[in-house]
């Protein structure tokens, strides 16, 4: 059975060019798709990130996709959730509804105005937020510096989030007085609430470290 | 933390600079300039296709995914955009977000429409406005070619109550003069609504970017002159100054042809920008004690 390579998984509501570039210009093999055989042989999964949980959720099953995914995560293949990419990798969101997500990792997405009622605070959240760690030996964490100074700007662009509280939180950004979690690491699955494809240098090197996993 | 957006206008695949939406002035490839920027330190870009509604015809695939492949920072893409189709075609050939100006003048739920399938957060409402008489801001569509009698401030209210995430507010007056932003506007505008408020026209200055986020509440300053003009320069010095013809020659600012301004454009006779790199700008306004991201 051959490798289908890095597979981007393609559940109809993502910025699938952004992510693919960057891949492509690294001379890797990727492959944008929807279909369970192929996402089945992938050597890495990525989830791209934009959307609305719900929908992406009942995409994600009428592709026959979730039993697939969540296989794959057994294996140990590495996988890195980007946006709600990260999110969907959840129990459940309170986004639109209570969805219930993929169950790869325990905890809840919240939505940042039920938590900052205040219209001055705007959401959603848009624009760079130093991003921070205390972990100096993650290989996806590699040359980053993320565990100096203040840490390193990445590019956000959500409403909801996850709390830096629930558990598997990799690495950290503030939204206002609250941090919340910015990559969080359960094994080899992977999630970064930013937009790595679109964080300038820094966010290529951390796709680099993905790839070279 | 306060966003430098360089905004580029393009006609095909064309970087044009108008002055009040008017005289639009090709000053290069889109493409370059777009690449630059990036480089340069900006923190998204803005991308309007001008003529796409004018002209009643859809944004042009291609000149999207060439733009989006060369830069590693978000893209913002407007012009044009009247279907949910066009949506979700413009984040598939690498926009993050795209923005809506016409369109939802003429079917609103198309941003209620984008912001469930796509989330809020990449539905930008674009409005364009020119101040008529007694300081009441009417809204314009079409590339600054229509009115609609929509008042700005409930409009706005409106795109934000329909599901747009983020407002591109543009002064159609003061576009391309160097004028400053309009401080008043911007000022209500982010303090009546809870989503980002992107600034657009008139900074012809680092003190203007300093005044808007110093007296507003804005979250982005989107600008064009004075970061393409200085680009266009140093483009000239690197040729040498060879054969650009007379359009762009002999002048310490390069604005393109400014024929039509020699004989008077509505009392203006010359465009008074200054122009510097982003990295300058953002120095400057780190010194005022202004959160910019900018890499030591």
């Amino acid at each position: 059975m051959t490798s289908s390579g890095i597979v981007i998984v393609d559940y109809g509501v993502g910025n699938l060019f952004s992510i693919k570039q960057p891949m492509v210009a690294l001379g890797e093999n990727v492959t944008i798709s929807d279909r369970p055989e192929i996402i089945e042989r992938a050597s890495k999964i990525i989830f791209p990130g934009v959307g609305a949980f719900g929908r992406a959720m009942e995409r994600l099953r009428r592709h026959g996709l979730v039993d697939v995914i969540k296989a794959k995560a057994q294996t140990g293949v590495p996988i890195l959730g980007i946006c709600l990419g990260m999110q969907l990798l959840f129990s459940s969101s309170k986004e639109s509804g209570v969805y219930q997500g993929l169950n790869l990792v325990n905890g809840e997405v919240f939505s940042l105005r039920d938590k900052f009622t205040d219209p001055r605070v705007k959401i959603p959240n848009i624009g760079w937020e130093k991003v921070y760690s205390s972990e100096k030996n993650d290989v996806l964490l590699k040359g980053l510096s993320l565990n100096e100074g203040n840490g390193q700007h990445f590019y956000f662009l959500h409403s909801y989030a996850v709390a830096s509280s629930e558990g598997n939180t990799l690495a950290k950004a503030k939204f206002h007085d609250m941090e919340i979690a910015a990559i969080i690491k359960k094994g080899s699955i992977y999630g970064c609430q930013f937009h790595p494809e679109r964080s300038g240098k820094i966010g290529h090197q951390l796709l680099k470290n993905f790839i070279a996993m | 933390m306060l966003r430098i957006i360089p905004r580029i206008d393009i006609k095909g695949d064309n970087l044009l600079k108008p002055v009040q939406f008017d005289g639009q002035r090709v000053m290069g490839k889109a493409k370059d300039f777009a690449k630059a920027y990036a480089v340069m330190g900006a923190d998204e870009l803005f991308v309007n296709d001008t003529v796409a509604s004018l002209y009643q015809r859809r944004f042009q695939r291609d000149v999207l995914e060439g733009i989006s492949s060369v830069v590693d920072v978000p893209i913002t893409f407007a012009g044009g955009i009247s279907s949910i189709s066009d949506v979700g075609d413009a984040l598939r050939a690498g926009a993050d977000k795209i923005a809506i100006n016409t369109q939802a003048t003429k079917t609103p739920e198309l941003i209620t429409e984008a912001a469930e399938i796509y989330g809020t957060q990449c539905v930008v409402g674009s409005i364009e406005y020119y101040m008529q008489d007694h300081n009441i801001a009417e809204v314009w569509i079409d590339g600054g070619r229509q009115r609609t009698g929509l008042e700005l401030i409930r409009w706005a209210k409106e795109l934000e109550r329909l599901g747009a995430g983020e407002l591109i507010v543009s002064s159609i007056r003061r576009d391309g003069l160097g004028q400053g932003y309009d401080l008043d506007v911007m000022k209500q505008l982010s303090s009546e609504l809870s989503i980002p408020i992107i600034a657009s026209c008139g900074a012809g200055g680092l003190e203007d970017f300093l005044d808007l986020v110093q007296q507003t509440d804005v979250c982005a300053a989107c600008a064009a002159s004075v970061f393409h003009y200085h680009i266009s320069n140093q483009m000239l010095d690197s040729q040498g100054g060879a054969d650009c013809g007379n359009l762009r020659m002999g002048k310490s600012i390069d604005v393109g042809n400014d024929w039509f301004l020699r004989y008077g454009y509505g009392g203006f006779f010359e465009c008074p920008v200054t122009h510097f790199s982003i990295s300058e700008l953002k120095n400057f306004l780190r010194k005022n004690s202004i959160d910019v991201r900018l890499n030591d």
